[in-house]
């Protein structure tokens, strides 16, 4: 118990500690982007949060896939909990999203690939948070939620490439945002992208941790509850 | 050779129940055919260029009526309890929802059967039978398999009909899409070469989930 708390509260300290210096170096370290001005550091905490909720829902299909064959409580409240933090992450992503396109792109949102593509995956998200709420029992809900995310993961090549069909005609915008930013960096605003993109990493870890942990807490107490009532 | 006989079996017994209530279907029918009503009021369709629009409307109100009896091919089992009971039985799991899923791709089909020429209809739209109805059909094969395990999915829940459009509402975006834009490619009279990225999309999607849905169907009824 012990050890783990050790672990658990390292892990804490590194997260907080990453996300101290990933400030910094949004900040003060990268240099203003020429063009956009200081809207553009939105974007080193918008690409961290998109990372971990994208690398959300590999996480959840994993340990879906691993409580179907195992059964094991464990693995389902890791998924759980990987789709909830999802639904946190892509949030974050979205809103730090429009708050960039407005000034930039002169609108909240735009129907391009990657927006599209995100705001469906963010619905995966929600729709199983909307299963999970619904839930009649926990075994047979454990079950089914695994079996959705599992349906949502397969899905997400599909959620991906469909947009970028629909939008191969006009490869106007796609230019705009993929060209400017990925390749228009300086490598201090590179540094800072991968600075930050750990952070938000290490964070989404942390609380993936938390939240399984109290997951586990909240089975425990159903438990107990149901002891007693006996 | 047995496991054919069950979904045999199993698809006689779906199709008896609806010839003999004939409930869903025409709940289905109805539906649909109030959808093209709305949306000709809702976007004052007349004078529109209906070869564009036309095909989102088209696949909107299928995906609609769709859903509503997909909802109740689950939900009906539950309500009686005939789902233990089929459960109990030495069947296949995999041969409940193929037999589950065509149930519900014949529903749809003949949902359409009668949709699309009311659309023609309604709308005036000179249309091309011949790849048409394929399309359509290679979208609704799709849409009634990973229906069907989402139809079982929210039968188990606490909210069971409202569950059904939130889960397969997001999962779907990709079958709509494409399904829409080879149908629009179709009308239009568009070159095959135009829209063959969509209709490759839409085979392989069909091929994965039809597979994944029946994998997976198992862990979704086992109690």
């Amino acid at each position: 118990m012990t050890k783990t708390r050790n672990w658990s509260d390292f892990l804490g300290i590194a997260a907080f500690i990453a996300i101290a210096v990933a400030l910094y170096f949004a900040f003060v370290f990268a240099p203003t982007e020429a063009s956009m001005g200081s809207i553009q550091r939105i974007f080193y905490f918008h690409m961290g949060s998109n990372a971990a909720s994208i690398i959300s829902i590999i996480l959840a299909a994993v340990t879906a896939a691993l409580f179907l064959r195992t059964g094991k409580p464990k693995y389902d409240r890791i998924s759980y909990s990987c789709m909830e933090l999802g639904v946190l992450f892509g949030a974050i992503s979205l809103a730090t999203g429009m708050l960039w396109a407005r000034p930039v792109w002169g609108t909240w949102w735009t129907w391009e690939a990657r927006l599209t593509s995100f705001l469906i995956l963010w619905l995966v998200y929600v729709a199983y948070i909307m299963l999970r709420a619904s839930a009649r029992d926990d075994v047979t809900i454990a079950r089914i939620a695994a079996v959705f995310t599992f349906i949502g993961a397969i899905d997400v090549p599909f959620i991906m490439v469909a947009p970028r069909i629909w939008k191969g005609l006009h490869p106007v915008l796609e230019g705009e945002a993929g060209g400017e930013f990925t390749f228009g960096m300086t490598p201090n605003m590179l540094i800072t992208l991968f600075v930050c993109i750990s952070a938000m990493i290490l964070l989404y870890l942390y609380l993936l941790y938390q939240r399984t942990k109290l997951a586990e807490l909240e089975s425990d107490v159903a438990e107990l509850r149901e002891q007693y009532a006996e | 050779m047995r496991f054919l006989r069950q979904v045999y079996a199993i698809l006689g017994k779906e199709l008896a129940i609806e010839w003999r209530t004939r409930e869903v279907l025409s709940a289905m029918l109805v539906f649909s055919l109030l959808v093209l009503v709305i949306f000709n009021f809702a976007f004052e369709l007349q004078g529109v260029d209906i070869l564009v629009l036309g095909p989102g409307l088209l696949w909107v109100a299928i995906c609609f009526s769709g859903i509503l009896g997909l909802g109740r091919s689950f939900a009906r089992e539950r309500d009686k309890g005939s789902l233990e009971g089929m459960l109990l039985a030495p069947v296949d799991r995999g041969a409940i929802f193929l037999a589950k899923a065509t149930a519900n791709f014949i529903f749809i089909v003949l949902m359409e059967a009668v949709t699309l020429p009311l659309f023609v209809i309604l709308f005036n739209v000179p249309i091309m039978w011949f790849p048409l109805v394929g399309y359509i059909i290679l979208g609704t094969l799709g849409f009634s398999a990973i229906g069907t395990l989402l139809s079982a999915i929210a039968a188990s829940t606490r909210m069971r009909e409202v569950m059904l459009p939130v889960l397969m509402f997001p999962v779907l975006v990709p079958l709509l899409v494409a399904a829409v834009k080879i149908t629009q490619g179709a009308l239009q009279n568009l070159p095959f070469s135009d829209y063959q990225g969509w209709f490759t999309l839409l085979v392989a999607y069909d091929i994965i989930f039809v597979t994944a849905a029946f994998l997976t169907f198992e862990y979704v009824v086992e109690e």
